[in-house]
């Protein structure tokens, strides 16, 4: 167990130096504040453009989604992707990706140690990002307001969903690993499908009827939602447009699903890990690169 | 015996080698030469544990290594690259596998400064990899690998891309290792004064066999 957590320190240490890139430290505090804050700036900008251009049509409640939805979805981008971006990174950009496998370091605790720093990036940038959102506009700030947010819901929320994040992203960076060509791809392209169909900008109340069956199969959809509940409560009748296929669902039905897929997600990612390690290093993958 | 390989075979898409087999005893610096692309290298990734085996079996320390992961084989590997963490110090780099192994950080400390003053790497150990020498480089990445006082130590090419004055220098603190017989050494090379020099053992690779002499 100590080397697991030695492994871990060491390599969450040596992922923070890599994010950080020997900057100096309240420069990357304003880059961590400006990349989110001006991603959601634009949605914001985006709200307000489809609001003239419809005549005011757009519900106002429609802009405390967007806003908390992208915010959320930052540490999406971070746990779950930062992991097979650890590998990608590792084998193409340093290619030191077969000596850490033969060091001493336990090779999955590695990148979990290596994904701990983009994570906390990305909660200090969501935790950020939100707090400019509540300075800058009133919608949002009647929206969360201090007395509505369910905190031990968003605290079980957070929970589960950094484990069921984890998951995700030890199953991509395991499917990385034997992939030595077209590994960005896979990270980059799963995460525009996950970021469009999760409900992040498109509630999925708008979405057609079959597309709704493929975002009610990705648990990052249950997880924005609770993370969305937690933090401004349930969506009013009033805005329509906004209430999706799990608007009638109870927070401890939400909460359950999610329980229940996380687990078998965590199965599941330790399977498909072993198994996967076992055949890039049977393969030779662990050092194939695509010479970039 | 330190190092025993029999009858290893090892397949690597159409690249194969098979019936290797030879032992090198504890403490003797072995070297192993041969043209390149006859398969070193690989062999001695197979040792270290990067490269499955098709058949034949490896034992490390008279212990059975065939099946161990590479970091229970305890070995210490020198890649022809250096292959340094960039991110971390020289003195992160040599002190990474101790603190990884759980050593106390006064007794990494110790190690560190005992090796730099070994390898004459005491003047840059908080700089950066980037800004070494090719063999500043090798002598870090030599350092890294004898940190852990590996019993078996693989150097693959650790003199390939250096110019002849630091070529000399390294081979100096090499000949140092090899008095000191603190590890058995399997140093691959394709220069016979190296050769010459460093081996007790001398392993010739040729058309996929091998052959063992004495200096």
């Amino acid at each position: 167990m100590h080397q697991y957590l030695r492994t871990l320190k060491l390599a969450a240490w040596l992922g923070w130096q890599l994010e950080t890139n020997w900057a100096s430290p309240a420069l990357f505090a304003l880059y961590m504040f400006i990349k989110p804050v001006c991603g959601s700036l634009m949605l914001v900008c985006m709200f307000y453009a489809a609001r003239f251009a419809t005549g005011g049509r757009v519900p106002s409640e429609f802009l405390p989604y967007l806003y908390i939805s992208n915010a959320c979805f930052g540490l999406v981008g971070t746990v779950m992707f930062g992991l097979s971006y650890g590998v990608i990174r590792d084998r193409e950009q340093y290619r030191m990706l077969k000596y850490v496998y033969i060091s001493p370091a336990h090779f999955q605790t590695y990148f979990v140690g290596r994904g701990l720093a983009r994570a906390a990036e990305g909660t200090a940038g969501g935790v950020l990002n939100i707090a400019t959102g509540l300075l800058l506009f009133a919608d949002l700030r009647s929206a969360i307001g201090w007395t509505g947010i369910a905190w031990g819901w968003l605290a079980l929320y957070l929970a589960i969903g950094l484990a069921m994040l984890w998951a995700c992203g030890m199953i991509l960076a395991a499917a990385c690993l034997n992939m030595t060509r077209n590994g960005m791809f896979l990270s980059e392209g799963i995460g525009g499908i996950v970021y469009l169909l999760s409900g992040v900008v498109f509630p999925l109340g708008v979405l057609p009827h079959w597309v709704q069956w493929i975002s009610l199969a990705l648990p990052t959809t249950y997880w924005l939602e609770g993370m969305r509940r937690a933090l401004m409560g349930p969506v009013p009748e009033s805005a329509g447009m906004l209430r999706g296929p799990l608007a009638n669902w109870e927070n401890g039905q939400l909460a359950l699903a999610m329980a229940f897929t996380t687990i078998g997600l965590v199965i599941a990612a330790q399977l498909f890990w072993q198994w996967s390690e076992r055949r890039a290093w049977r393969l030779g993958r662990l050092e194939e690169n695509a010479g970039v | 015996m330190s190092i025993e390989v029999a009858n290893l075979a090892i397949r690597q898409g159409k690249f194969a080698l098979a019936g290797i087999s030879f032992n090198v005893p504890t403490g003797q610096y072995a070297v192993l030469m041969g043209k390149s692309g006859c398969g070193k290298t690989t062999l001695l990734e197979a040792i270290a544990g990067l490269r499955p085996l098709a058949g034949g079996s490896i034992r490390l320390m008279g212990r059975e290594a065939t099946h161990l992961r590479p970091a229970e084989r305890h070995v210490g590997y020198v890649p022809q690259d250096g292959a340094l963490f960039e991110t971390m110090t020289v003195r992160d780099n040599l002190g990474f596998a101790l603190a990884v192994r759980g050593e106390q950080r006064t007794a990494i400390a110790k190690r560190v400064e005992e090796l730099a003053t070994r390898l004459e790497i005491g003047h840059f150990l908080d700089r950066w990899p980037r800004l070494l020498s090719g063999g500043e480089k090798q002598r870090v990445a030599l350092g890294r690998a004898l940190a852990s006082r590996p019993p078996v130590l693989l150097l693959d090419e650790p003199l390939g891309s250096l110019d002849d004055d630091t070529r000399d220098h390294l081979l100096g603190l090499l000949d140092r290792l090899r008095q000191s017989r603190e590890a058995t050494v399997l140093h691959v090379t394709h220069n016979r004064s190296e050769a010459e020099r460093l081996g007790d053992v001398r392993l010739r690779m040729q058309d996929g066999t091998l052959s063992a002499s004495r200096p």
